[in-house]
């Protein structure tokens, strides 16, 4: 028997992603596909031929999947409080985590999904066409599964943690894009910081790339354990 | 004599130095449909958000079939139907997926929930509608479908705060109508807030007004109307003139006074008053014809009960 909170987060899980999928906005969607992937083709043409910034199209490629992902959880927590559904949903039997839990691996997964589609085109394309960047798309590809999928999910977890201590959604809203703008211009400077030390050649050493993964998942877990402390109906409903 | 199905003892909660809940002390008589009745920022949907335990007690206790709201929170609510203010409803979803994600959120068996869904909507006229995105209905269809979505599991207890509000008087009368028929049909205790006290007494078998955070009053409508020395006398006669009228509406034991089809209606704080104003109207040089006083009727003792708590 699966443990209750794992079987109520998924059908809060299938429900986030039956309301996304149900949103009437093909030409909306379709554009914002579009725009990913063609970002995902460009960065490297763009970049790749530079030593640094070759280091900067996962970069590139992480920044509308971070972002969208932010925006994401709040229309998810925040949306669902001003739409007057959330506290419909929090008078049921599901606990108040199942509720969040299922919100953050739903936008999560959208968020990596969304990653998919702008880092995997591009990674395809460089393995295919040597020479397109100055770095390795294996390098590339680890930069892209061991930091930037752990950012997804900061971003995620951090936006529920804005929603629970913020009562307009227009103000986590903004929070949430200043975090995300943040996390990709401190993922530049590192960049930018780190290529002098090793000559140009980060490929060579992985250690930034194991320090930046290890820190990010540690954050993560972090930021989960706050979250499960600090959910309470009172706050996801921004009463008193 | 089964226990009360909800049951509060000065319960109260705060909101730093601002008292939402004030001392309330409840008893609903489990089967019963209960009414609270209040204005605007009275407490009720403070004090409905207290009993699903979505907000904490600041003291007192609350216990609703049996379960403290402190404790056992989670019980409650696996017990509990609700409609609030607003339905509720995802509006990009249809009918149908809407109940099915409730029906999956109470773990409905599949056979059940097929037969159950079904039930209600043919129940509420809305089965043929089924497929529609709930974002195309009008306020009232998507009131009765929070109706059906709240009562999908069988709750032993229904909790509907205000679910009658935004509607005109002839869709209110048909949503009470499905709500009257399907709480019978399916046994449950009601709870239900309101700010119309017509509806109250339509669909209540007891009511609590509340004002400012507190139960001013309780019983049933008919008992509290009587027992609130409220009265409304009617005067038929000629000669009723605007300065009368302003003249009588003026009077501490007067509520309300108007001039109707050639009668001049006064609702009574006090019934003892009568005779004064009989007199006041014969001294104006009014011709009085005929003195009838009756009962008041629940809005006139909601109204009456409301001035005196301000005094």
């Amino acid at each position: 028997m699966m443990p209750d909170i794992v079987q109520d987060s998924w059908t809060i899980i299938v429900k986030e992603w039956r309301e996304w999928c149900c949103i009437r906005a093909r030409v909306g969607w379709s554009a914002l596909f579009l725009l990913i992937v063609t970002w995902s083709f460009a960065a490297p043409h763009l970049l790749g031929s530079f030593a640094v910034g070759a280091y900067l199209v996962p970069v590139l490629w992480a920044a509308l999947p971070v972002t969208l992902a932010g925006v994401m959880i709040i229309d998810s927590i925040a949306g669902e409080r001003e739409r007057q559904t959330l506290e419909t949903l929090l008078a049921s039997r599901l606990s108040e985590r199942a509720i969040v839990l299922g919100k953050v691996v739903a936008i999560t997964l959208l968020g990596w999904l969304l990653l998919a589609f702008a880092a995997l085109p591009g990674i395809v394309r460089q393995a295919l066409t040597p020479g397109v960047t100055s770095v390795a798309p294996a390098t590339i590809a680890a930069i892209v599964f061991g930091v930037i999928t752990p950012a997804v999910l900061l971003i995620v977890l951090a936006g529920a943690l804005i929603t629970l201590y913020t009562s307009s959604m227009r103000f986590a809203l903004l929070l949430t894009i200043a975090l995300a703008g943040f996390l990709i211009l401190g993922a530049t400077v590192l960049v930018i910081g780190w290529s002098p030390q090793s000559d140009g050649a980060i490929g060579s050493d992985m250690a930034p790339l194991i320090i930046s993964a290890a820190s990010l998942t540690a954050l993560d877990s972090a930021l989960l354990g706050w979250l499960f402390i600090a959910v309470q109906s009172k706050r996801l409903l921004a009463i008193g | 004599m089964p226990a009360p199905a909800v049951l509060t003892q000065q319960l109260t909660r705060m909101f730093g130095a601002h008292t939402a809940i004030d001392h309330v002390d409840l008893a609903v008589p489990t089967g019963a449909v209960y009414g609270i009745l209040g204005p605007m920022g009275a407490g009720k949907t403070t004090l409905v958000r207290l009993l699903l335990g979505l907000v904490p007690p600041s003291s007192g206790s609350a216990r609703l079939l049996g379960f403290d709201v402190r404790t056992d929170a989670d019980a409650i609510r696996a017990r509990t139907g609700v409609v609030l203010a607003a339905p509720g409803l995802y509006e990009n979803l249809t009918a149908l997926e809407n109940l099915y994600l409730y029906a999956r959120i109470w773990r409905l068996p599949t056979a059940d929930r097929n037969a159950r869904v079904q039930t209600l909507l043919e129940h509420l006229d809305l089965w043929s509608r089924r497929h529609e995105r709930v974002a195309e209905w009008s306020p009232t269809m998507k009131h009765k479908l929070a109706l059906a979505r709240a009562l999908i599991h069988r709750p032993a207890l229904l909790m509907l705060d205000e679910p009658t509000l935004g509607l005109d008087r002839t869709d209110q009368e048909l949503l009470r109508t499905d709500l009257r028929r399907l709480a019978h049909q399916e046994g449950a205790t009601v709870l239900v807030t309101t700010r119309d006290p017509a509806e109250a007494a339509a669909l209540c078998d007891w009511v609590a007004i509340m004002q400012h955070g507190r139960v001013l009053a309780h019983g049933e409508p008919v008992a509290l109307a009587q027992r609130s020395d409220t009265a409304r006398m009617v005067i038929k006669g000629r000669g009723f003139t605007p300065e009368l009228v302003r003249l009588i509406a003026s009077r501490r034991d007067v509520g309300c006074t108007a001039v109707q089809q050639g009668r001049l209606i006064v609702e009574l704080v006090c019934r003892n008053a009568a005779a004064s104003i009989v007199n006041l109207v014969v001294e104006s040089g009014a011709d009085v014809e005929a003195v009838e006083q009756r009962h008041a009727d629940l809005e006139t003792a909601y109204r009456v009960i409301l001035e005196q708590s301000i005094i």
